[in-house]
């Protein structure tokens, strides 16, 4: 193993962190760090203190708690879109009622999909059924094992329209359950609580269940149904209770005494799948020789405000070190290698608008990372392709074509951090969401927008006044328009709108961003040691 | 024949555990060559390895070859031992194997075998004493005097002595057959019970009455002679911290001699020495009257003693080295004159016992033996890590001996060598040894034999939430030193962002000694550690600092602090066992790999079964109860044959048989009621 990192790759840094610009840059960043601390640590608390105390009453452990002891002690839990649903029904619906994560379980990484009953009873809501399928696309996509730790209530009524109908929607669930499932992805559920309906083919499709006694119920149709629907009077336990399900019906394959056992339980059963997955790197990790929390500092308060993205990278790479490719040519776009935690990756950062040389820059780099296999980083600071008679007339539209088209191929895994603006085809160059990256995360100076909003209310003024429909606009229209187009862009471009909406896989800081990067290499770059295995089905029996 | 003068070639030795292992240490020191000895229960056991050669002994039981004279010699003499060494207890005091040894033209390294059955008769023993002007306890024997009426005499003559009395068996040892009598009402009917004990212990009834000392000592001197005729005392030792007549804790000098009682001691066992013509090592035992310093014989151990290292550490001499020349013939190394005492020295015995549940002896694996170190400390063991601990030899695993300047230091550093011995996997008396060293009397010296029933209300010193710190810290920081290249495992608990809410929290699962599940996050910092129940909404946080110096974890917690010596080991099955152990005995918490250690105990009633069911279809192959039986929980209730398989269906608890509803040949199905229980109360089910 060669930890060797030769000199002449080391990037060398020009920021000073005493000067007065790198303070007040840090200063305008730890305010955003702040907030999204305060927002985190408000969904951390699940449905609240209430909800929270009702549920240890009944002696059920918190839904991370459940994920903590799930995990082999002292590794990583990589939790996804802890603020889906931020500011969306009176904020009611902290991290959208449900964790998705991906932890490790005797030394397997798998792909956790737990429900927070404090959170509206585990129901699920538009962005819950979101949070749901990206964990099952990230876990297919990365051949992760999944392991649902239910307790929830199936649908949410009153968002019946949100979560039910649509192809991706809670039936997509199922289908990405099952087809997994057959291709060698075990499926593996433990029901800590009610399960009713929809809820009930969560581990009814399950490969392995474990039920906990006196905690856990499937049904099809809860006891009220039942009376309804056929006038039996029954109770849930005898209904569709863990020792029923367990020891009659076969729908549970292991009874669980308590939630301890039920946990204990699911890390025997990964242990049995005995998947040797090592996710270890050929190269020693080392830290970069900056320190990673000046990247604070380096990013300008002022967005309009250019700055050197190689910065970044060199408080972000094993050593600070950057084997850039065509330094001398097409500047607005860097590309290089560099070792993150050991692991190779081809990464791609702006320095300013893609031109058609840097665009052709890029397009080469990612032929070339996708032919030798490693892996592509995109950090998104762009306002987009350059635009402009010079630029047409140089052939930007099949130039950044070209970008875009190398992109979308390459098979490569492929990770996007929006670092700051991330705008139109801007967008679309550099792997946005669209572009179904392996994992999309965004920092707290993300903006994400089709255009800014001075751009954005120019178009919107321009077509009013060539509008044949109206007559001529009065200032005060103007105005109107102008703000209403300014408030929207403000609103919209907000990175806590766009992780709400599950437009990325979460907010994360600068500084860990290093770390989240690293353990994302580490699963992608093991995800072909597990074969794809054909048609394996598994039936209930 | 080896020439006497000459030391012998090979010495077998014809013991185990430390002794052996300390017999060894001289004989490599003096270029003799030793075979071990063992049984097959000791294949592994350590005395094997310190050892040249090994032969194993054959025996119906583990001990059996080590008390089998005859085997052992002709062990010696095929594999060309010139000498044996038996060390202390099995043979060692046994005089025919001593005479067995030298006939086979062994040396036998010890007393002669003269001496030895001398001394073995409690009731010769003591006219040797009295011959040798060696003051005795005043008492009578009933020897020789088989009478009918032989108790009326002892009866009559006892009224001469001073009361209270002690009745002990003439031939036996260990307090078996011992009575105190109060007075002269109690007399006939404590000769009579103890006259029974005598004889089936020792298969002898005679008895010796003597005056009970109340307050009595136990001091001994180590006498040394060799075949021409030289003797010296070396010294004395205080052994009266006995529990059940068996020394724990010894010290030379005795504390709070007059220097006419040290002188009178060391001349009564000079002229007992001469008398009986002793060589070899040997120890006087003398019960002396702390009130008056008042000593009387009690008997001559005639073998190397147990607490014969700390008559070393005060004479900065070897005495098995001694033996060996003195048995080969070679005169005493040393004059009487040339022997001076210099400080104080302490040993005390650890032993498998739980001396809270009366010392009851323990068994067990020793995953992981600490012994202390530094200067004056030494520690004389027969175990090392993964030593097997039967229930089928003494239950002694190591003595501590530390010498220092004075008693009080030698105390003081006893206690602290205990601190830092931890033998983890069974119970030891470590905490009651401590409490020993701690308690005034002892430290003041005013003890008597009595001091360990005085304690019975020791109790060690519990640190419940210390310990649990200890455990959990102790599990956390142990995994943090696992070396990984993943950075799923390089970065820890890592829970993304910088927030304290969000900060790394290790969840810990530990099953106690008590067998309760403790759940705990933990989040530890740099020398700070905080723990939170897990499963509650109590915000009630557990702070606590830490460090580890010298492998030792030091917690705190309010205004207490603790040290612990801690160890970790995984079973091939997954378990861990954490044990730590702050100087009273090791603590040992479980972390369960699967499922079956997760679950809290009693946590389900399967016991509350009112029959036995069918498990499946099957055929009755046999039905081991009738109706009105009882049957013991865990007991055979029927047997059932099914795919050519037999399934034993046993009680769930301890039952007593309603109704036998099936008979062998019989074909069930599952669930078929094949034998109910009565209800405790009698009724049948209702």
């Amino acid at each position: 193993m060669s930890s060797e990192i030769h000199e002449m790759t080391i990037i060398e840094s020009d920021i000073n962190p005493r000067s007065k610009i790198f303070k007040d840059n840090a200063a305008d960043f730890e305010g955003r760090l702040v907030e999204l601390r305060e927002r985190k640590a408000y969904v951390m608390r699940g449905g609240g203190d209430a909800h929270v105390a009702r549920h240890h009453k009944r002696g059920k452990l918190l839904v991370r708690d459940r994920i903590d002891l799930l995990v082999d002690p002292g590794t990583a839990f990589l939790e996804l879109s802890a603020l889906a649903a931020w500011g969306q029904y009176h904020n009611e619906v902290p991290a959208a009622g449900i964790v998705t994560g991906i932890g490790i379980i005797h030394g397997t990484p798998v792909m956790v999909i737990a429900n927070d009953a404090t959170v509206k009873g585990g129901s699920f809501y538009r962005e819950t059924v979101k949070k749901h399928v990206r964990a099952q696309e990230i876990a297919e996509a990365n051949r992760l094992p999944c392991i649902y730790l239910v307790d929830c209530g199936g649908a949410n009524l009153p968002q019946q329209d949100q979560v039910f109908p649509d192809k991706d929607h809670f039936g997509n669930t199922f289908l990405r359950q099952c087809r997994m499932s057959a291709a060698g992805l075990p499926q593996i559920s433990a029901v800590f609580g009610g399960c009713t309906a929809g809820g009930a083919y969560i581990p009814a499709l399950s490969d392995e269940v474990v039920m906990v006694r006196g905690q856990a119920r499937i049904h099809l149709g809860g006891p009220s149904i039942v009376k309804v629907a056929i006038n039996e009077e029954i109770d849930g336990e005898a209904l569709g209770g863990a020792e029923m399900h367990t020891t009659v019906s076969g729908v549970s394959d292991y009874l669980a005494e308590d939630e301890y056992e039920a946990i204990a339980k699911l890390r025997d059963v990964v242990q049995s799948l005995a998947i040797e997955r090592a996710m270890v790197p050929s190269k020693s990790a080392q830290p970069p020789r900056y320190p990673i929390d000046e990247i604070s500092g380096v990013v300008p308060a002022d967005r309009r405000t250019p700055y050197d993205v190689r910065e970044i990278i060199a408080r972000m790479t094993d050593g600070s070190s950057f084997i850039e490719f065509k330094p001398d040519w097409g500047a607005t776009v860097v590309c290089g290698t560099a070792w993150i935690h050991g692991f190779p990756v081809g990464i791609l950062g702006n320095n300013g608008p893609l031109y058609s040389e840097s665009s052709l820059k890029a397009a080469q780099f990612i032929t070339m990372c996708d032919q030798r296999g490693t892996p592509l980083l995109f950090l998104q600071n762009i306002s987009g392709f350059m635009v402009g008679s010079e630029a047409e007339r140089g052939g930007i539209a099949k130039d950044s074509a070209k970008m875009v088209y190398a992109m979308a191929t390459a098979e490569v895994p492929r990770l996007t951090v929006i670092v700051g603006g991330s705008y139109g085809a801007g967008n679309y160059g550099m792997c946005g969401r669209g572009f179904w990256p392996e994992f999309l995360f965004a920092w707290p100076t993300a903006e994400c927008a089709t255009m800014s909003a001075d751009i954005a209310s120019n178009v919107m003024l321009e077509l009013r006044r060539n509008s044949v429909r109206h007559g001529p606009p009065s200032a005060e229209e103007l105005n109107d328009i102008e703000s209403r187009v300014r408030a929207q862009y403000a609103e919209q471009s907000d990175p806590y709108y766009a992780t709400s909406r599950l437009w990325d896989d979460g907010i994360i800081e600068p500084a860990e961003t290093r770390d989240v990067i690293g353990l994302c290499l580490a699963l992608c770059a093991s995800r072909d040691a597990i074969p794809a295995r054909g048609q394996k089905r598994v039936f209930r029996m | 024949m080896v020439k006497p003068s000459q030391l012998p070639r090979t010495v077998l030795i014809a013991n185990r555990g430390e002794i052996a292992i300390r017999i060894a240490r001289t004989c490599k020191s003096l270029g003799i060559e030793t075979i071990a000895v063992h049984s097959v229960a000791d294949r592994a056991s350590l005395h094997v390895a310190h050892c040249d050669r090994a032969v194993e002994l054959s025996g119906p039981s583990p001990a059996a070859g080590y008390l089998d004279a005859e085997q052992i010699v002709s062990v010696a003499q095929k594999s060309g031992a010139d000498a044996i060494h038996p060390g202390y207890g099995f043979l060692s005091e046994n005089a025919d194997f001593a005479r067995a040894c030298t006939d086979a033209g062994l040396i036998f390294i010890g007393p002669s075998a003269d001496v030895i059955e001398q001394m073995g008769d409690k009731i010769a023993a003591k006219a040797i004493a009295d011959r040798a002007g060696v003051p005795t306890v005043p008492g009578l024997s009933d020897d020789g005097d088989d009478g009918d009426d032989r108790d009326a005499r002892l009866i009559a003559a006892a009224k001469d002595l001073t009361f209270p009395l002690l009745i002990k068996a003439s031939a036996g040892g260990g307090g078996r057959g011992m009575r105190i009598v109060e007075s002269l009402d109690g007399l006939a009917d404590a000769i009579t019970s103890a006259r029974r004990e005598s004889k089936t212990a020792f298969g002898n009834d005679r008895l010796l009455v003597e005056r009970y000392i109340a307050n009595p000592r136990h001091v001994e001197v180590q006498i040394f002679g060799d075949k021409l005729g030289g003797a010296v005392h070396l010294f004395e030792r205080d052994c009266s911290v006995q529990r059940r007549h068996q020394k724990i804790v010894e010290e030379a000098p005795a504390p709070g001699l007059r220097d006419d009682t040290r002188t009178a001691l060391y001349q009564a066992a000079i002229s007992l020495a001469r008398e009986t013509k002793y060589d070899n090592a040997g120890t006087v035992e003398f019960i002396l009257d702390a009130a008056t310093q008042e000593f009387f014989f009690l008997e001559v151990n005639t073998r190397l003693q147990v607490e014969h290292p700390v008559t070393e550490e005060i004479l900065g001499l070897d005495l098995v080295d001694w033996q060996i020349r003195v048995a080969a013939g070679q005169p005493l190394p040393v004059e009487q004159v040339e022997l001076v005492p210099n400080g104080w020295a302490m040993e005390v015995r650890l032993t498998a016992e739980n001396a809270a549940r009366n010392f009851m002896p323990q068994t067990g694996t020793l995953t992981r033996v600490i012994e202390p170190h530094g200067t004056g400390i030494r520690f004389d063991g027969g175990i090392t890590d993964g030593s097997e601990i039967t229930p089928f030899y003494d239950s002694m695993l190591a003595k501590v001996i530390v010498h220092g300047k004075d008693r009080d230091t030698a105390i003081r550093k006893l206690d602290a060598a205990l601190a830092d011995t931890s033998l983890m996997g069974v119970k030891t008396n470590t905490p009651f040894l401590r409490s020993v060293l701690q308690s005034d009397v002892f430290v003041s010296g005013a003890h008597t034999t009595h001091l360990v029933e005085q304690m019975k209300d020791w109790q060690s010193a519990v640190h419940e939430e210390l310990d649990l710190v200890a455990a959990v810290l102790t599990k956390c920081i142990t995994e943090a030193d696992t070396p990984a290249q993943s950075p799923w495992q390089s970065l820890g608990a890592w829970r993304g962002g910088q927030n304290s809410a969000w900060q790394a929290r290790a969840p810990v699962v530990l099953i106690d000694d008590g067998d309760n599940r403790l759940a705990y996050w933990v989040s530890i910092g740099d020398g700070t550690a905080i723990l939170t129940a897990l499963g509650s909404d109590s915000t009630a946080a557990i702070n606590v600092g830490f460090s580890q110096v010298g492998g030792r974890l030091n917690v705190s917690l309010d205004d207490h602090e603790q040290s612990y010596l801690t160890y970790i080991d995984e079973s091939s099955s997954g378990e861990q066992r954490i044990f730590i152990d702050c100087g009273q005995g090791p603590r040992i918490y479980r972390q369960p790999a699967g499922l079956a250690g997760w679950r809290q105990k009693t946590k389900r009633n399967a016991s509350d079964a009112s029959a036995i069911l069918a498990p499946g279809p099957g055929t009755i192959s046999s039905v081991a109860v009738a109706a009105g039986d009882k049957v013991k929980s865990g007991g055979i209730i029927v047997v059932v044959e099914s795919m050519k398989m037999l399934q034993t269906l046993t009680a769930p608890r301890a039952v007593e048989i309603d109704e036998v509803l099936c008979e062998p040949g019989q074909s069930v199905v599952k669930d078929d009621v094949l034998v109910t229980f009565k209800t405790s109360d009698g009724d049948t089910k209702s």
